[in-house]
């Protein structure tokens, strides 16, 4: 992973707990399918976010203030669906977090070869293989082609 | 400061998508040319696609703020619906752009006169038409003969095939009785002048790593070097420099060690973009030029056109195979291209049908809208989702206003120290009447082509990298930065050749237009060399 930013910042453990059970919430294990916070890919979304440590402190930091007053308890131990009715809320209040989350959480899910296998997709680089789109039937044009021209000569 | 003690006889900065062009046509006078880009190479084995993250990659991001390379200038555009993106390097934007590649028509050329807005051009689509040819091509263009919609063009590769997202969508064209034809497109489809053909990777945005994208490193600039054009890189010009006797001596530049120089030359020739020309204009300031080099109109950084542009996402029930083929160059629409004035507006748009992006890409566009839940609904909500849309882009017209404008950013420089740039941009009344006729109808075509849901029209925070008009050409040096082929009013050996030349912006890609245009500019230079600087 090229791209994968290089940081020596790490995330506390109470931090990386609540954002894999976040990603667990966003994406569920399901029909082959892998959760979110299957450990080769919550890996990657943890080294990720720890390059954007200021806006992953204020979004957990908010998220647990919003805990407290519901459940007055910490937000790691709620429950999935009242977890998933906070983040709605931080969606208001501390966009830029959720934005993040999510954005990361997806790019790790998606580019992972199980996910992309049980979706029928390739698991490899766009490049070299590439990909066959089958040849056009141009006949679908002659409706088109019966047209005189129709731009504006000067 | 090194100062080098040959005096070049052309400097063109910027080895972009127009000076790349230049620098080819001017090889025919034998002259010494050198061109100083700030950017790199970008080496095939670089880009993206080769790599498992093929979509999160931020080094080859449009938007040069997140990109965040050396030789980027921050871009502050907050204040802008429409958000510039570029890229700086050897092919500049043409190394990310979507290679969709049609012409400004003629109308374009004669708004002024034809519909009473905007200004006409010093310059007729005719007068660019063999520019158009060459450009054409030296860049290797597919498409298909006969399009109703377009004046008549020759040489094209064969056309880019539909798939099934194309066709599907033409298909609603066709219930509508609405024009549509394929795609003219800067692609290889089959080898074509050392360039293999195209593969349909799909994302040409990020750079083609099979090389039949014709971007200009590996279109003009081989044979621009090979026939001894020297091509300085990683060198940041910061400021146009001036003679006794006012005309431009040569340039100040950086190189990649920090080393400041000058190059002097006989000819300065601009071609850094539609923000990057003027931010170099506007940093060159002198006792004779206090607001900036070249300016006595006051028009440079001003009339800045992004084109206003709708986005609409058409859902469908069946796959449409969209994630294969290049994603911007399916077909298009010019059925709402002309001036009708019973759409309460003047002017028009293309419609561009752009194909699908990747599961990663899917996905994150899908959270972002509220389309893809958290939780167990989430598998389903994306099986639907994915490959099942198709995305309308409305290219429109926007008139050319001296409150749109670019101006230095001096609490934001670059990493030497050179002012960013603020993008100030509003849509005009016209703009907007255009965009709610443009969102109308996309969402009747999509419906008809068998959508099953259709997105609100989205005509803010969209990406352009059309930037154009700062500073434009004309015969009235009050109302121009240029005359007719590029020479600036003000300093007659100082020209400009890339799109901050364009008067109008026409509703559709800049690309071929500005290459045309940058022809045609060093066609007027090599033909009247002897009188090049005469009044």
């Amino acid at each position: 992973m090229t791209q994968t930013i290089a940081t020596d910042r790490t995330l506390g453990e109470r931090q990386s707990t609540i954002l894999s059970t976040l990603a667990a919430c966003m994406i569920p294990p399901q029909d082959g399918l892998p959760s979110a916070s299957d450990p080769r890919i919550v890996k990657e979304v943890l080294a990720l976010l720890a390059g954007h440590a200021e806006v992953v402190n204020n979004g957990l930091e908010r998220l647990h203030g919003l805990a407290t007053q519901v459940g007055d308890s910490a937000a790691e131990t709620l429950p999935a669906e009242m977890l998933i009715s906070l983040v709605a809320t931080l969606r208001t209040e501390c966009p830029a977090f959720v934005t993040l989350f999510e954005s990361t959480v997806a790019a790790c899910y998606y580019r992972d070869d199980r996910v992309l296998r049980a979706l029928g997709l390739p698991d490899r680089a766009p490049f070299p293989v590439g990909n066959d789109v089958a040849p056009t039937d141009w006949s679908l044009l002659e409706p088109v082609r019966a047209r005189t021209p129709f731009y504006r000569t000067v | 400061m090194n100062t080098t003690n040959d005096t070049v006889d052309v400097l063109i900065i910027g080895a972009g998508a127009a000076g790349a062009a230049v620098a080819w046509s001017l090889t025919d006078t034998r002259m010494r040319i050198v061109c100083l880009e700030q950017g790199d190479w970008v080496r095939q084995s670089d880009y993206p696609t080769t790599g498992r993250d093929w979509e999160s990659r931020p080094d080859f991001s449009g938007v040069p703020n997140v990109r965040n390379r050396r030789e980027d200038y921050p871009v502050d555009d907050a204040a802008s619906p429409v958000k510039p993106v570029n890229f700086n390097g050897v092919g500049g934007s043409t190394i990310l752009y979507m290679a969709h590649f049609p012409r400004l028509h003629p109308s374009d050329f004669r708004t002024r006169t034809l519909d009473g807005v905007g200004d006409d051009w010093p310059i007729s689509y005719r007068d660019l038409e063999p520019f158009f040819a060459t450009n054409d091509r030296m860049m290797g263009v597919a498409g298909l003969p006969g399009d109703p919609g377009c004046p008549p063009k020759a040489g094209l590769l064969p056309p880019v095939p539909l798939g099934t997202l194309g066709e599907t969508v033409a298909r609603g064209f066709n219930r509508l009785g609405w024009h549509w034809w394929p795609s003219e497109s800067a692609i290889a489809t089959v080898p074509y002048n050392g360039r293999d053909r195209c593969l349909n990777l799909g994302p040409c945005s990020i750079g083609c790593a099979q090389g039949a994208k014709a971007s200009t490193d590996v279109t003009y600039w081989p044979e621009a070097i090979r026939r001894g054009v020297e091509l300085r890189t990683r060198c940041r010009v910061r400021e146009i420099t001036l003679d006794d006797a006012g005309m431009a001596r040569g340039a100040v530049y950086i190189d990649e060690h920090g080393v400041e120089h000058e190059q002097k030359a006989h000819i300065v020739i601009l071609a850094c973009s539609g923000i990057g020309t003027p931010r170099l204009l506007l940093n060159s300031t002198s006792a004779r030029f206090p607001d900036g080099l070249a300016n006595r109109s006051g028009l440079v950084g001003k009339n800045l056109m992004l084109h206003c542009m709708t986005l609409n996402q058409g859902v469908f029930e069946q796959p449409l195979k969209g994630w294969q083929g290049p994603i911007g160059c399916a077909l298009w629409s010019k059925e709402f291209y002309e001036t009708d004035p019973s759409r309460g507006y003047a002017r028009g748009y293309t419609f561009e049908i752009v194909r699908g992006n990747g599961p990663v890409a899917a996905a994150q566009g899908g959270l972002a809208r509220g389309l893809l839940p958290w939780g167990t609904g989430h598998h389903a909500a994306f099986r639907e989702l994915y490959d099942r849309t198709a995305t309308i882009v409305g290219v429109g017209e926007d008139l050319a206003e001296e409150c749109n404008s670019i101006t230095l950013d001096h609490a934001h420089p670059d990493s030497d120290g050179m002012p960013g740039v603020t993008i100030n941009y509003r849509l005009g009344e016209n703009s907007l009447r255009m965009l709610k006729h443009a969102g109308e109808r996309a969402t009747e075509v999509l419906k008809a082509a068998g959508a099953v849901a259709v997105s609100p029209t989205i005509t803010s925070g969209v990406s352009s990298g059309h930037i154009m008009g700062t500073a434009r050409m004309g015969n009235d040096p009050a109302r121009s930065v240029t005359n007719a082929w590029g020479r600036c009013h003000d300093v007659k050996n100082l020209f400009i050749a890339d799109s901050s030349l364009f008067v109008t912006s026409g509703g559709v890609n800049p690309t071929s237009t500005l290459q045309a245009l940058a022809l045609f500019v060093a066609e007027q230079i090599k033909q009247r060399l002897d009188s090049l600087l005469d009044d």
